[in-house]
């Protein structure tokens, strides 16, 4: 008659679950990742020319986050080929909605000067990345949108000068961190 | 406590892990599965076959363009089933296991689960 696992069977058979639950997660990292280093990138670069010309910086962050949008809906589409979430679906119709809240933002652009344009549309931003935290289960995103949220708000109160490269450098480590995950996703 | 021989198989068990983390309705594509669990085609479709019968999981042809792809979703009897073949598993691990468990995995056919690779 079979017996169940001895405690150290039971412990193993443990693990093989759990190494089975990271590779679904592992599955799923290129994906996240690269829209992390996309978006990561376009604040670098966006952040870096509002920081050295803040003349030319609305129309080339403009096209650049335009182009993002349209980039992070094709890294959407390609995970659409393989993995098919609730989660998924939820982050798309999530970040259609911020869009729609940006571009009104945008129409509004002459009555907002640049920092606080910029303010407004990273609160956004901040309460887009806790929803999807919400709908992917990632309580790590969730900590990083209000650090992200905190952060702007006390620059751009006590610190005006700074607002712009700090931005750029959360940016540029945005960008790094993603590509790693992407990378290491790929593997 | 509901400990499993179906699941307990370790590719099963790495399969049905895989599919409960994505979450309830979420569907793999075949082939990712396949190469994400680091399964040959082969070997998937056994363990596949075996879980479909059960009802632990879907197998649904489908089309990405005009590309035939086959996905994979957990079932909720499968959800519910794995969920309580982990918990027997932890009962175990704490010592806990009882007469329940005893019965319920002498009770099926076949022989003492042992890990194997793939």
């Amino acid at each position: 008659m079979p017996l169940p696992p001895s405690p150290e069977e039971a412990r193993r058979y443990l693990e093989e679950a759990e190494k089975g639950a990271a590779r679904a997660q592992e599955a799923l990292l290129p994906y996240y990742g690269f829209w992390l280093a996309l978006w990561g990138g376009i604040y670098a670069v966006g952040y870096t020319l509002v920081a050295l010309d803040p003349a030319r910086a609305d129309a080339a962050f403009g096209v650049l986050s335009l182009l993002g949008f349209l980039a992070s809906y094709a890294i959407g589409f390609r995970a659409a080929r393989f993995f098919k979430t609730p989660g998924g679906r939820a982050l798309a119709r999530l970040w259609a909605g911020f869009a729609l809240a940006a571009l009104a933002l945008v129409l509004a652009r002459s009555r907002l000067p640049g920092p606080a344009f910029s303010l407004a549309i990273n609160l956004l931003v901040a309460l887009a990345l806790w929803e999807s935290a919400e709908r992917i289960g990632a309580p790590g995103l969730r900590a990083a949108a209000v650090l992200f949220a905190f952060a702007n708000a006390l620059f751009f109160a006590y610190y005006p000068e700074g607002y712009a490269p700090f931005l750029a450098l959360v940016g540029l480590g945005s960008a790094a961190v993603g590509l790693v995950w992407g990378i290491r996703g790929l593997r | 406590m509901a400990f499993d021989e179906l699941i307990h198989q370790p590719s099963r068990l790495r399969i049905m892990a895989f599919l409960n983390r994505l979450g309830p309705e979420a569907e793999v594509e075949f082939t990712r599965l396949s190469r994400h669990l680091e399964l040959t085609e082969g070997n998937l479709s056994r363990h596949l076959a075996k879980l479909e019968a059960a009802g632990y999981v879907e197998v649904r042809k489908g089309f990405s363009g005009r590309r035939p792809r086959t996905w994979v979703r957990l079932t909720g009897k499968g959800r519910d089933a794995f969920r309580a073949h982990l918990r027997a598993l932890e009962a175990i691990v704490k010592g806990e296991g009882n007469d329940d468990t005893r019965r319920s995995a002498g009770g099926r056919q076949g022989l003492r689960p042992r890990p194997r690779p793939g």
